[in-house]
């Protein structure tokens, strides 16, 4: 017997560090791996992106490498705090353009990360959706911007169509008794606040929380479940237990590609989003193949291919002329036939309101 | 200083070096980040009561706790309901050959991540999933389930918790030489007396043990009842893990840490110290 429990435990020690051992190699020639043949020629631009979000399709670096005759270097974070350690690590003056979040455009702002961008240098700068440009939260005391808008994605209304008779055009449906105990609401305190405030016609970048709190606690009452991840949601969807819920476009997305149902719309109060910027962080090396960089990245020829690789899930693009150029299937898939017209951004909130946000959040879940 | 005196002192080294770095330090680490306000730590950040202060007002803290040492309570109750006719069936009257067998069987469940049990259950539970389909023929909506209530999160932590139970009664048991019952049998006591007055007694150190390694992690257990408690599922854990993977307010969640180990020792001690006492007595 025990013999029979060391060697099962040795196997398992030896399988678990077998499995590190090869997580350790397979991350080692990522990144900055390459080298190039002849480093006094060609220039190298050092972009720091998520790894297959679009920067770093095939077409999108031969393109720009034949255009401009020069090589481009990735760098990879896999969230917004790593971008800001390794532009606070050493990053700046090596890394020449990055894509921040709104949120993360603020923060770096504070910490004087990023350089402020003359648009006139930007050709496609005037195309590109009007709100995402002109938020506060990317432009410096003297009102420069501090990034360019690049792809933008809303948290929103889903229900399924087999299920919902009417048409639902509105939050309030949430919160409507006839689909009691058939809602999924996303488990995440700003979401959740902003959309209640959306709901009750609050600010949603400065509600009244005591209202906030009061909607929410009916919210809970009419709701399932709160979910948090992908399956989380697609599991009680897929099953019919829930058939509507605040739901992220992506998710939508791929539960109609798995062969679901699911309709998504923007609600008229308005409808959550978040925005990707580019940047150019300070002493920026190759700072004019950077903004040539940003431009390409803005083009109507980029962001129409990158938005109809649908295989990519590519998010919202934001220069307006792309939807002329988007077949219909592509639009619908996208979910943009018809763009919302009033968002509300997930803004950087400061650490006492984000506190009083989540606080909020907290008591309506432990309410009985 | 005896030869033999400093031989005993570095003996003790590395057992005396292990608890200190292991144990007391990251306590009194966890006690002095409670009294910090919000992240940054430094030689003159003012230490207060500001956290402790903050939880009392916010009044989340009682309720969430009662509330997760229910659910650790039936869980734990029924554990120990479960486990002593599995432990005793697999100790003294299986086979030797079977007993390794199914003590395997008990095991196997370790082998995976304690995520993927949970999600297996709730597969198990959710609508249109084996469970509902079967209660449908009688009748059942089966696009309702179990699922997103406390009855599932006390069905999921029940499962994934027993084989702890079974595994330390396990031990207790298969120690108790069968002579005692025998003996308690051929003087006349009838199965409930044996079991009282002799089973249960030799097995108290098991199933404290038992009772510490289920109660305990059920009580903070969090990711359960994120996932399958629905919209009233939050647990204590929930509120501490918020502090700290949503807002990133070290202090506060420090500090709900504290409160929380605090309510679990004296929790634990009363435990020990009435299986002591009860098992104590009928000895």
């Amino acid at each position: 017997m025990k013999r029979l429990l060391v060697i099962l435990l040795a196997m398992i020690l030896l399988l678990s560090t077998a499995c590190q051992a090869d997580n350790g190699e397979a991350t080692v020639p990522d990144g900055t791996g390459q080298e190039t043949t002849d480093p006094g020629e060609i220039r190298k631009l050092v972009v720091a992106n998520w790894q297959g979000y679009g920067s770093d399709a095939e077409y999108a670096i031969r393109e720009f490498e034949e255009a401009n005759n020069c090589e481009i270097v990735h760098q990879y974070f896999d969230s917004e705090e790593a971008l800001l350690n390794m532009l606070r690590q050493g990053g700046i003056g090596e890394i020449d353009v990055c894509l921040p979040n709104m949120s993360y455009v603020a923060i770096g702002k504070r910490e004087d990360m990023f350089t402020p961008l003359d648009t006139s240098k930007l050709e496609n700068y005037k195309d590109l959706r009007e709100d995402l440009c002109t938020v506060e939260d990317i432009k410096d005391e003297d009102g420069n911007v501090l990034g360019v808008p690049w792809t933008w994605g809303t948290t929103s209304l889903g229900y399924n169509p087999d299920a919902v008779d009417e048409e639902i055009d509105s939050w309030a449906a949430l919160w409507d008794p006839a689909y009691k105990d058939r809602i999924a609401f996303f488990d995440d305190h700003t979401t959740a606040v902003m959309i209640a405030a959306l709901y009750s016609g609050e600010d949603p970048e400065n509600p009244d929380l005591d209202k906030i709190k009061t909607v929410l606690l009916e919210l809970k009452e009419n709701a399932r479940l709160f979910w948090s991840s992908y399956d989380s949601f697609a599991n009680p969807y897929t099953a019919g237990e829930v058939v509507m819920g605040s739901v992220w476009s992506g998710a939508a997305t791929q539960l109609n590609a798995t062969g679901q149902k699911m309709e998504y719309i923007y609600p008229k109060e308005g409808t959550v989003a978040w925005v990707d910027y580019w940047s150019i962080p300070r002493n920026a090396p190759n700072e004019d193949l950077a903004y040539k960089w940003i431009d390409w990245m803005t083009s109507v020829e980029f962001q129409s291919t990158y938005a109809a690789d649908l295989e990519a899930q590519p998010p919202i693009p934001t220069n307006n002329k792309v939807f002329e150029v988007l077949s219909d299937e592509v639009k619908e898939a996208l979910y943009v036939t018809e763009l919302p017209e009033i968002l509300a951004f997930q803004k950087e909130l400061s650490p006492e309101v984000n506190e009083a946000w989540l606080d909020i959040w907290n008591e309506v879940k432990a309410a009985n | 200083m005896t030869k033999s005196r400093i031989k005993t002192w570095l003996l003790m080294l590395p057992g005396a070096g292990m608890l200190l770095s292991l144990v007391l330090l990251p306590l009194s680490l966890l006690l002095l980040f409670s009294l910090i306000t919000g992240n940054q730590i430094s030689i003159n950040s003012d230490l207060s009561f500001s956290n402790y202060i903050n939880i009392y007002e916010r009044g989340l803290f009682g309720p969430l706790m009662i509330k997760s040492l229910l659910i650790a309570f039936f869980v734990t109750l029924s554990a120990i309901v479960i486990a002593y006719p599995v432990s005793y069936g697999i100790a003294k009257v299986v086979t030797p050959r079977w007993r390794n067998t199914l003590i395997i069987l008990i095991i196997i469940p370790f082998f995976t991540s304690q995520l993927l049990l949970i999600y297996s259950i709730m597969v198990m539970l959710q609508s249109r999933g084996p469970v509902m389909s079967f209660l449908s023929i009688f009748g059942a909506d089966p696009t309702r389930s179990a699922l997103y209530s406390n009855f599932a999160v006390y069905l999921i932590l029940l499962y994934q918790f027993l084989p702890y139970m079974v595994l330390t009664l396990y031990s207790s048991m298969s120690k108790i030489d069968d002579n005692i019952i025998a003996v308690a049998r051929s003087m006349g006591a009838g199965r409930r007396r044996v079991f009282f007055d002799v089973i249960l007694p030799l097995t108290s150190p098991g199933l404290l043990s038992g009772i510490i390694l289920v109660f305990i992690p059920v009580a903070g257990s969090f990711v359960e009842s994120n996932l399958a408690g629905g919209t009233n599922g939050m647990m204590i854990g929930s509120l501490i893990d918020s502090n700290f993977s949503v807002s990133l307010n070290l202090g506060r969640g420090c500090a709900l840490c504290v409160l929380f180990l605090l309510v679990i020792s004296a929790v634990t001690f009363v435990i020990q110290r009435s299986i002591r006492y009860f098992a104590g007595r009928r000895l």
